[in-house]
């Protein structure tokens, strides 16, 4: 089948980018940005399960990733819990709120999904703002253990690197399993014709309400490796801007197929570290990352709705092998 | 002994839409194994007591029995999830997905695998696949689509998207199924085809509700035939019967028909 090997050929060219990139540079900052693509695809790839399958955004994903991010660390650094163990918590945790914040929403038409986690965005960062010495107000929670296989201690960024970047991989082979599956067909037809989808026993609500959690999951595991990454916590980093910059990357990247998730956070991760550096040398640029964010979503939604992953090369078929059925 | 229930009972049904009554105080019954037409003219409340049955509308006042089951309040996914299948006057076709795909999703309720198995993709999934790609495999098989189970569903001709709406509708092994205007926009050999299905579905027993507008259709499938109009019931009866009442005919020509 050619859709198969598209799709298996997708996989030999992440895998070998993955493996090549450390044994082509060791490079620490570009190792760091390696990381900070593959924290973002984490997260990205469960909001695009989220939009282009069950057709919901959420304008609240930072604060998930964030919840991820000071679970582990108020877990680690006040009740001295495993880090491991923490991950864990702090997944369950995000789990039950994103079941609480979702179910009353989900339950709707409309978008009012967005609405919800738009608010409840804010109210986590307040939280983390004001939590006082249990998370550090502003200035942050400092002391988060690394994360150990056995003697291993993960402090490094390659480490980190060649922690992250499988799991993204393992996040990819799990999306396929669920969209060939009888879960995944419910949740295209969501996204098809809600109407039909419930005249064929599909509980609409109940599907969409399944993959918020899922993505939120996703978000707070993404959020615990990256405190114990860097060690430390504050809030900068769970804005509301960061939540719009991850559904930009979603869409920027294609929400309906495997891989565009994990392009998107590759370019706008990028793009970000570019405007940083070039801000670097000439200050009033860092101001304009909004506006350069905006310029390429209104380009992709005018010129290539469907994301780049869909991109059509000359000759070379799509980019990264995306069948229709995604 | 007490008498079987009918595969669908509709008491005193009534729908209201603000000051427009669509269907108003409707009673009627639906023996096991019929196929049941239900006609009138535009705006009789055909599809409005279809709705109100699948759970797309709640009603206003009134009872639904799916085999003398009170169904009235459930959510529409529960009554599918129960039995009752349908298609659509206008195609909702799951136009993302392959024909295959739309048909097993018709499957949906014939599977039970969670979140976890399913992206772990254990082994009871697999098998929960196989399953529900055969009994999709069949029903194509059974309409006559199997060479186009691969095509998009998009991409097809809308008398072809009929007929994937009817098998997603099949697949679900329903015991009760609602049919809206199947033959709307069919060329005069689709219909026959469609007839010959709708016999054909007859013959294994499926109680079939029909909207029809084609009256040569739902005169030759239909044993018993539903009348509405201005969302009252005007008469039930065989075919024959109904074709020569004269309130049927005033019905469909208009109140001032000279007699």
């Amino acid at each position: 089948m050619p859709h198969r090997r598209r799709e298996l050929l997708g996989f030999i060219v992440a895998g070998a980018v993955i493996v090549a990139l450390p044994l082509a540079t060791r490079n620490p900052y570009l190792l760091n940005v390696a990381v900070f693509i593959g924290l973002h695809s984490m997260i990205a790839i469960g909001l695009g399960l989220l939009l282009g399958f069950a057709g919901q955004i959420s304008l609240g994903h930072a604060a998930f990733y964030g919840l991820g991010a000071y679970a582990t660390g108020i877990l680690t650094v006040h009740y001295h819990i495993n880090p491991w163990l923490a991950l864990v918590i702090g997944a369950a945790v995000t789990a039950v709120v994103a079941f609480l914040v979702g179910r009353p929403t989900l339950r709707l038409h409309g978008h009012y999904l967005a609405m919800a986690t738009l608010g409840f965005g804010i109210i986590v960062r307040i939280l983390f703002n004001e939590g006082g010495e249990f998370t550090g107000g502003p200035s942050g929670l400092p002391g988060i253990p690394h994360l150990a296989l056995g003697p291993l201690v993960l402090r490094s960024d390659l480490h980190m690197y060649s922690l992250i970047w499988p799991l993204v991989l393992v996040q990819v082979v799990l999306s396929r399993h669920l969209l060939r599956s009888r879960l995944g067909r419910a949740l295209r037809a969501i996204h098809d014709s809600e109407i039909a989808a419930r005249s064929c026993a599909i509980d609409t609500g109940r599907h969409k309400l399944m993959i918020f959690v899922l993505s939120a999951i996703y978000a707070s595991v993404a959020g615990s490796l990256f405190a114990h990454s860097i060690s430390f916590v504050n809030p900068n980093p769970f804005s509301f801007m960061v939540s719009v910059e991850l559904v930009v990357m979603v869409i920027v990247g294609g929400a309906a197929t495997l891989w565009g998730p994990v392009i998107g956070a590759a370019v706008l991760t990028i793009v970000h570290q570019i405007i940083v550096q070039l801000g670097g040398l000439y200050e009033p640029i860092k101001d304009l990352d909004v506006v350069i964010f905006g310029l390429i979503l209104v380009l992709m939604l005018l010129y290539q709705p469907q994301g780049l992953a869909r991109l059509r090369l000359p000759r070379l078929g799509r980019l990264t092998g995306e069948g229709d059925d995604g | 002994m007490a008498e079987t229930a009918p595969r669908l009972a509709v008491r005193n049904l009534t729908k209201a839409f603000g000051g427009l009554t669509a269907v108003s105080d409707v009673s009627l019954s639906v023996a096991e194994g019929l196929i049941f037409g239900l006609i009138g003219p535009n705006g009789a409340g055909k599809t409005t007591l279809f709705n109100v049955v699948s759970g797309l509308y709640r009603a206003t006042s009134g009872h639904v029995l799916l085999g003398g089951r009170d169904i009235t309040a459930l959510p529409q996914h529960s009554i599918a999830s129960l039995g009752v299948a349908r298609t659509f006057q206008n195609l909702q076709i799951f136009a993302s997905m392959t024909v295959l795909d739309n048909v097993m999703t018709g499957a949906h309720r014939h599977g039970h695998c969670g979140l976890l198995p399913t992206l772990l993709r254990l082994p009871a999934v697999r098998v929960e696949e196989r399953r529900l790609r055969e009994a999709a495999l069949e029903v194509l098989d059974f309409v006559g689509l199997a060479d186009l189970r691969d095509e998009p569903a998009a991409n097809l001709p809308p008398g072809k998207q009929r007929l994937v709406e009817i098998a997603r509708a099949l697949a679900g092994k329903p015991s009760l199924l609602l049919l809206d205007e199947p033959a709307a926009g069919l060329t005069t050999h689709e219909t026959e085809v469609l007839g010959e299905l709708i016999g054909r579905i007859a013959a294994t027993g499926l109680t079939t509700v029909l909207i029809e507008h084609d009256m040569s259709l739902v005169m030759d499938v239909c044993q018993r035939v539903a009348v509405l109009d201005q969302g009252k019931l005007l008469t039930v009866d065989v075919p024959s019967a109904v074709q020569a009442d004269q309130r049927v005919i005033a019905a469909y020509l208009g109140e001032e028909e000279p007699a």
